[in-house]
């Protein structure tokens, strides 16, 4: 039953046996001769486990004879103990490290059940599918927001340089001479030098007068300063 | 004309703007002045357009 159930809950485990009698005047130096023997192993087992199934009180006896339970108590393994079924309480098993009420209840006790186990991880899987998906999209959401902030700024950017740069052209449009001779002023120049001042022109010069549509050379007939 | 970054050229602009604001700048000065003015700012004003295109073709890229 023991060995039934474990290998039904969990794969992979070595069990080593040691078959002793179980009842009878052997029973019990054969008993604790295999505890021993486990113990003084080269590499001894996780756990050791002593069991057998149901039987009269007399059967059972062995497991409460003073070497047996001596040997389970003095064991440096920890020692799972079952014997017989619920209702039998033998000494070797309030001596174990951990009693069993059957067989099949040491093998429960030793290792978990498989499909729990693996139920538990597919809830894990899911959850952290879940986890990992939340965390993807909380990231994909701030990205966003940042992205719009990006824009934006940059949008403002630019349109804050176009701004300016529309006060400059006006302001350059400002200084267009050829604005100043559509309005009426003139420009003159002498031998291609422009006359800012009447100092630089004489009665008789021959000058070059700019209009905004035309050049008219004239001749200077008087100078008065003014 | 080289190819300039728009901090360079906007610079330029300044520094022509501030020359035909001056109150001694002659008059063939200032149409050089001026022409160069209008050039520097329409390549500025293509910097711009091209920032602005750059701008909404990486906006699209993004949500496409």
């Amino acid at each position: 039953d023991f060995v039934k159930v474990l290998g039904a809950r969990w794969g992979g485990i070595k069990i080593s046996l040691i078959d002793v009698q179980v009842q009878g005047e052997a029973s019990p130096a054969q008993l604790v001769a295999a505890i021993e023997q486990f113990n003084q192993a080269s590499e001894p087992p996780e756990v050791l486990v002593i069991t057998r199934g149901g039987g009269s009180a007399e059967d059972l006896q062995a497991f409460s004879t003073e070497q047996v339970t001596r040997a389970v108590a003095a064991s440096r393994i920890p020692t799972l103990v079952a014997i017989g079924h619920e209702i039998d309480v033998s000494l070797a098993e309030l001596a174990a490290d951990q009693r069993a009420s059957t067989p099949s209840n040491a093998a429960e006790l030793l290792v978990p059940d498989r499909r729990a186990v693996l139920a538990g991880l597919g809830a894990y899987r899911e959850q952290l599918a879940r986890d990992v998906q939340q965390i993807v999209k909380d990231a994909s959401a701030e990205l966003k927001l940042s992205s719009e902030i990006l824009h934006d700024t940059a949008e403002r950017v630019v349109q804050g340089a176009g701004q300016q740069l529309g006060l400059k052209r006006q302001l350059l449009q400002a200084f267009d001479p050829q604005a100043a001779l559509q309005r009426g002023y003139a420009l003159v120049r002498l031998d291609g030098s422009l006359v800012h001042s009447g100092k630089q022109v004489k009665a008789g010069d021959e000058v070059n007068i700019s209009l905004s549509d035309a050049r008219v050379t004239a001749n200077v007939k008087n100078v008065r300063m003014e | 004309m080289e190819k300039q970054d728009y901090q360079t050229l906007s610079e330029k602009l300044d520094a022509v703007l501030a020359k035909l604001q001056a109150p001694d700048v002659h008059v063939d000065e200032a149409v050089k002045l001026y022409e160069e003015g209008l050039k520097l700012i329409s390549e500025l004003e293509k910097h711009l357009k091209q920032a602005e295109n750059k701008i909404e073709k990486l906006k699209s890229q993004k949500q496409g």
